[in-house]
């Protein structure tokens, strides 16, 4: 047999220390904090270099600035960061699961549940006597609406099981909260429909620390949970049928990947609205990039990239037009696309 | 090298499977040892599948029991059973951006820790298991480029990568070519003989079973019609009532498939044996003529064929002369029918009386194709004017044709 | 302009004259010709040529007008009994005097007003009965006497009760129901622009509406007192020492949005002698920016309007602050003033005179001793007892 003097000539493909992988995670670590620094450099008002490293140095002052850079940009870029990161991966457990490259993380109902919620919120006389909520209103509807619609994904996947069934249910979930939300938007007074419309629009503006800190936390802790998980989504490429063959506990496993992908979607949703394209188009980006489907690899990897994405995005949104600002789904779509076609044309793959 | 050993790989009682509570097949029972090979033969949706998706424990069984090396299966956790079984299925899968090397070592899951790293006997495994499918010059290419018979390779190494005791396959050989499909079944049965896995496969192809299989089960009518050894249960009657078709028939002797045809040309007289007839029954059938025969040895391969084919032929017991009773009912068959065909056969005392109804045929003015070599030699005298030697399998195909169109311009005149 | 000291009053006249014609002129494609000539003839002699921002009036004869309605189409108004000339499509002919309007919205209601047909045209809303009752009494009492129906929400007009009311014509904001119009043979004016609404042409509108109903006078007299309006402004706050900073716009919880800088809003802020926060930002109408310019305007601002009444959610300052805290520093929410405009002001847009005096009022109170505000609320600095009560 060959194979003992093959093992030192050609590490295999998809260990950590081949070389392509490693390079486009360092290309892309880079490019998140030179993002990073740029989104609390660059806004709508001008501050100079110096005027930032003072500002950064003293992180209690209560001047305008700081307020403005430590409550504004630096929330906001953090926000990007992990708003991408957290999408990214939704969609990529999900085109996973269905075995569907089309999928987001939005296929299921989550956005249009939040979508539903908040325009409960905002569109009816519902919420007037909740003011003591405020500002937190808007999030929390958005989150409950997006974790009931989770909570009845999973128990209709505990029934039928995945494949096609569920995601039919979950779309059909998706046009009856969008139904509902479109005859709330038909009989609302004017004053409050500019509001909704621009809270649907999608946008890192606006994070608090606490939102901050909660992203950081409860998404973290999600991630954590799927890299664990990247084993049996290994396994899962092959389908549930061989996977079940393999040993994975398919049951299980099919919950706690449902339940991770629209916790991480329903997060998002709920502090930044519904942001398109980032889950659907980033995890192709991932696996062009770096070449390979091992998850061990593209959980990272494409939670970096949707970083990257998110973050330089939301750069140009508010900064091509400054002061005015673009709408994020807009310039991901509209930048993301052309990107994920050349990648597919370039490497002629069969995804 | 079988060895019966006292507990089965796997053994079922009383198993009915089927889809939510309706039985497809009732009452299985059999055991299957450790480095058997055991083919699941009948028509199509009679089960097979659902039998094997049942003992991989895809599918709920609706009754009964399955014990795997001794244990329920039911207790086995997935991990432990992976590690006792492994599959290859027929869906067809594409994962993409994933090398042949990648796709084999996910059959390592049972083996290796929380995040799948694969330590270096990990790595000789899938090495190994990608030499014993004989393709080890695959490993660094890309699974979705790859073609059928390929892919179907890989997935048996991926299987083998669990280092399962029990294999079970689903119509592995379904979509391949010849090379492929023997290629696969050769794999197979060395996996038998030289790892002592137990292989159960869903075939079609009778023959190829019936020559590797150690076990054969007959899946039809909601159960098992028959199960054991090829040699005992194919019979020509067996398989043609497994699969519902006359028109061809299974002879265990030959160890395949003969098929018949509908007669339409007219009625030809061969006169062979020694294995000269084989290929000439067949032409002929193939051309449409009903076919008489003789005098043949009993057990003589012309025999063989001559009776699957459904020819009427008169033989003798192994080892006797052509004479006597046997010789007048061929003269008696000889006068019914049109055409000669002298198969070219060898000539020695035995068969002298051969010989003769070739003179007769001819003094009677019956046309004769001889594929002879030195047939005027031999078949001198009267008649000899409706000789017609032939030098191969095609100038007597040709002349096969233009008799029949010359006869059935005759008959036309006569009518 | 700060501490510049005045010396009589020519010099203040002078100053606003030069000003006004400033302000004339400051909107884009704006022709001068037109107010000499009507100052001279009296109201006999009509401009042959009016352009207010995107509309434009030709007056070719006595039997011919054309207009250029906001989408650049053209309408030729003929009188009635007057034959229709060979040359026109049949169906951008409108017949003058207008006997039958339906009107999208409510600034063409006001307008309708303005010229005082109101009673008389007006057949089709897209508001409903409730909604007038409270500020507009006369199309209230229309409405519930039946010559003023009701036509459903504007993006989603009833066309057939639309056909029913059989209209002259048509105002409206909405280019994709042309097609639609056109097939019941009803003329229609798109009354919206590609950009944002300068003073000057808010001004002028009724003069663009007037020819559809021989009111030329009244549209006359209308833009008079406007006009009348912004030079008593003018002269008020010449004077003024200070020069307030304003911003005009809304906060939501994550996302804030402004009035533009050139829109009438911000003509008028600079007008009165104070200073648009927004100057530099461009848009149709409300636009969102980000935050962080907000926060930064508005640390030096003194004034804040907002979009939404008091009882759609901008109850306080206190309320608003809770609404976004990380804008709550803003210099009005602080220490400033807030202030949000009464459910009657998107109705009254016919006081436009009123309404311009009201901001000039706002901004320098202390040049406006007395004034009682009629369609804005000063915001209170918490929300009372009572506002939470009458809330929902």
């Amino acid at each position: 047999m060959s194979s003992t003097a093959d093992l030192s000539i050609a590490p295999m493909q998809g260990t950590f220390l081949s070389r392509r992988p490693l390079l486009v995670f360092c290309l892309l670590i880079c490019a998140t904090v030179l993002l990073l620094l740029l989104n609390v450099a660059i806004g709508s008002v001008q501050y100079s270099f110096s005027e930032i490293l003072a500002v950064l140095r003293a992180p209690f002052d209560t001047s305008t600035a700081s307020a403005i850079i430590w409550n504004i940009r630096i929330p906001r870029a953090i926000a990007a960061v992990f708003g991408g990161a957290y999408l990214a991966a939704s969609g990529l457990l999900l085109q996973i699961y269905f075995r569907n490259p089309i999928v987001g993380p939005y296929i299921l109902g989550i956005s249009s549940g939040a979508t539903l919620m908040v325009s409960f919120v905002m569109l009816t006389t519902v919420s007037a006597g909740l003011t003591m909520l405020s500002p937190y209103l808007n999030t929390l509807a958005a989150f409950i609406g997006a974790y009931v619609v989770m909570l009845i994904v999973l128990a209709v996947a505990n029934r039928v099981g995945g494949g096609a069934t569920l995601l039919i249910v979950g779309l059909m979930m998706g046009y009856l909260c969008g139904a509902v939300s479109a005859i709330l938007t038909a009989l609302a007074e004017k004053e409050k429909i500019k509001g909704f419309v621009l809270w649907q629009l999608g946008s890192f503006s606006g994070f608090k620390w606490n939102e901050i800190t909660l992203l950081l936390l409860g998404g973290g802790l999600i991630i954590v949970l799927l890299y664990c998980l990247s084993k049996p989504l290994n396994a899962f490429l092959l389908g549930e049928e061989y996977a079940a063959s393999l040993g994975v506990n398919i049951r299980r496993f099919r919950l706690l990947i449902l339940l991770c992908s629209c916790a991480l979607a329903g997060m998002i949703t709920s502090m930044a609205g519904p942001v398109a394209f980032i889950g659907m188009a980033v995890p192709h980006m991932a696996r062009l990039s770096f070449g390979t489907s091992d998850n061990r690899i593209l959980i990272p990897g494409a939670c970096l990239m949707g970083a990257v994405v998110t973050s330089l995005c939301d750069l140009i949104a508010r900064s091509v037009m400054a002061p005015v600002e673009l709408p994020l789904s807009a310039i991901t779509a509209f930048f993301g696309a052309p990107i994920v076609i050349f990648l597919l044309l370039k490497r002629r793959v069969k995804l | 090298m079988n060895h019966p050993a006292d507990n089965p790989v796997l053994e079922v009682r009383e198993l009915s499977v089927g889809y939510k509570n309706t039985p497809v097949l009732r009452g299985l029972n059999f055991a299957y040892e450790r480095g058997q090979f055991i083919s699941l033969l009948g028509p199509n949706g009679a089960g097979k599948t659902t039998l094997l998706r049942t003992l991989s424990r895809h599918l709920p069984p609706v009754s009964g029991a399955i014990q795997v090396r001794g244990r329920p299966l039911e207790k086995l956790s997935a991990l432990e059973l992976a590690r006792i079984m492994a599959v290859v299925l027929t869906d067809k899968i594409t994962p993409p951006l994933l090398t042949v090397e990648e796709f084999v070592a996910l059959g390592r899951y049972p083996h290796t820790d929380y995040l799948g790293r694969l330590r270096p006997e990990d790595r000789a495994r899938i090495h190994g298991a990608l030499d014993d499918v004989r393709a080890g010059y695959l490993r660094q290419r890309q699974f979705s480029d790859l073609s059928d018979g390929e892919r179907q390779k890989v997935l048996i190494a991926r299987a083998l990568a669990q280092e399962p005791q029990l294999l079970l396959l689903d119509e592995p050989t379904v979509h391949l070519d010849l090379r492929h499909r023997i290629e696969v079944m050769t794999i197979l049965r060395d996996l038998c003989r030289h790892q002592g896995i137990t292989v159960v496969a869903s075939l079609h192809d009778v023959d190829v079973a019936a020559k590797i299989s150690d076990r054969v089960a007959f899946i039809k009518n909601s159960g098992m019609m028959a199960w054991g050894s090829p040699e005992s249960i194919l019979t020509a009657g067996s398989v043609a009532e497994l699969y519902d078709f006359d028109q061809a028939v299974f002879d265990s002797a030959l160890g395949g498939l003969e098929i018949r045809g509908s007669v339409t040309a007219g009625r030809v007289f061969v006169v062979g044996g020694m294995g000269s007839a084989a290929a000439v029954y067949r032409m002929l059938t193939k051309k449409g003529f009903a076919i008489a025969t003789g005098v043949l040895q009993q057990h003589d391969l012309d025999f063989h064929v001559a009776r699957a084919l459904g020819a009427d032929c008169i033989s003798v017991e192994p080892m006797e002369p052509v004479n006597g009773a046997g010789l007048d009912q061929a003269r008696r068959l000889l006068a019914t029918c049109d055409l000669v065909v002298d198969t070219g056969f060898a000539v020695g005392p035995a068969n002298q009386g051969n010989v003769e109804l070739l003179t007769t045929a001819l003094a009677q003015g019956k046309t004769v194709l001889s594929l002879r070599e030195n047939g005027a030699a031999l078949l001198s005298g009267a008649g000899s004017a409706h000789l017609y030697p032939c030098r191969d399998a095609d100038q007597f195909l040709h002349l096969l044709d233009s008799t029949v169109l010359t006869n059935a311009m005759q008959q036309e005149e006569h009518a | 302009m700060r501490g510049v000291s005045v010396r009589s009053t020519a010099e203040i006249l002078l100053v606003g004259i030069v000003l006004l014609v400033f302000l004339l002129s400051g909107c884009r494609q704006e022709a001068s010709q037109d107010s000499d000539k009507e100052d001279r003839s009296g109201g006999e002699a009509r401009p042959a040529f009016l352009q207010i921002g995107e509309f434009a009036v030709h007056r070719i004869s006595a039997n011919r007008t054309e207009v250029r309605d906001g989408a650049g189409r053209t309408l030729i108004l003929i009188p009635r009994g007057a034959p229709v000339p060979d040359d026109c499509d049949p169906r951008h002919v409108v017949r003058t005097p207008v006997k039958r309007v339906a009107a999208y919205g409510y600034f063409d209601v006001a307008a309708l007003r303005m010229l005082g047909v109101l009673d008389e045209v007006l057949v089709g809303v897209t508001v409903p009965e409730k909604e007038w009752a409270r500020c507009s009494a006369d199309v209230a009492r229309g409405m519930r006497e039946g010559r003023t129906a009701y036509l459903g929400d504007a993006s989603s007009i009833d066309f057939e009760r639309l056909k029913q009311m059989e209209p002259d014509l048509v105002l409206t904001w909405d280019p994709s129901s042309l097609p639609l119009l056109d097939d019941l043979h009803i003329p229609a004016v798109i009354t919206s622009t590609p950009q944002a609404t300068c003073l000057s042409a808010r001004m002028r509108y009724v003069q663009f509406l007037a020819p559809f109903f021989g009111r030329e006078k009244e549209a006359d007299a209308y833009f008079a007192r406007i006009d009348a309006a912004l030079r008593d402004i003018r002269a008020r706050t010449a004077g003024a020492g200070e020069q307030p900073k304003v911003m005009w716009g809304d906060i939501y919880e994550k996302r804030v949005m402004v009035e533009p800088g050139n829109a009438w809003v911000g003509e008028l802020v600079g007008l009165a002698q104070s200073s648009y926060q927004f100057e530099d930002v461009f848009g149709t109408s409300c636009i969102e920016i980000s935050v962080e310019r907000f926060l930064y305007s508005g640390e030096t601002a003194d004034i804040f309007f907002t979009y939404r009444s008091r009882e759609s959610g901008a109850s306080s300052k206190e309320a608003i602050a809770r609404l976004n805290p990380l804008i709550k520093d803003i210099a009005p929410l602080r220490s400033g003033r807030v202030f949000a405009p009464q459910p009657c002001y998107i109705q009254s847009m016919d006081k436009l005179d009123e309404i311009l005096t009201e901001i000039s009022a706002i901004i320098h109170p202390d040049l406006y001793p007395g004034y009682m505000l009629k369609y804005f609320d000063e915001l209170p600095d918490r929300d009372t007892a009572h506002d939470k009560d009458t809330r929902s």
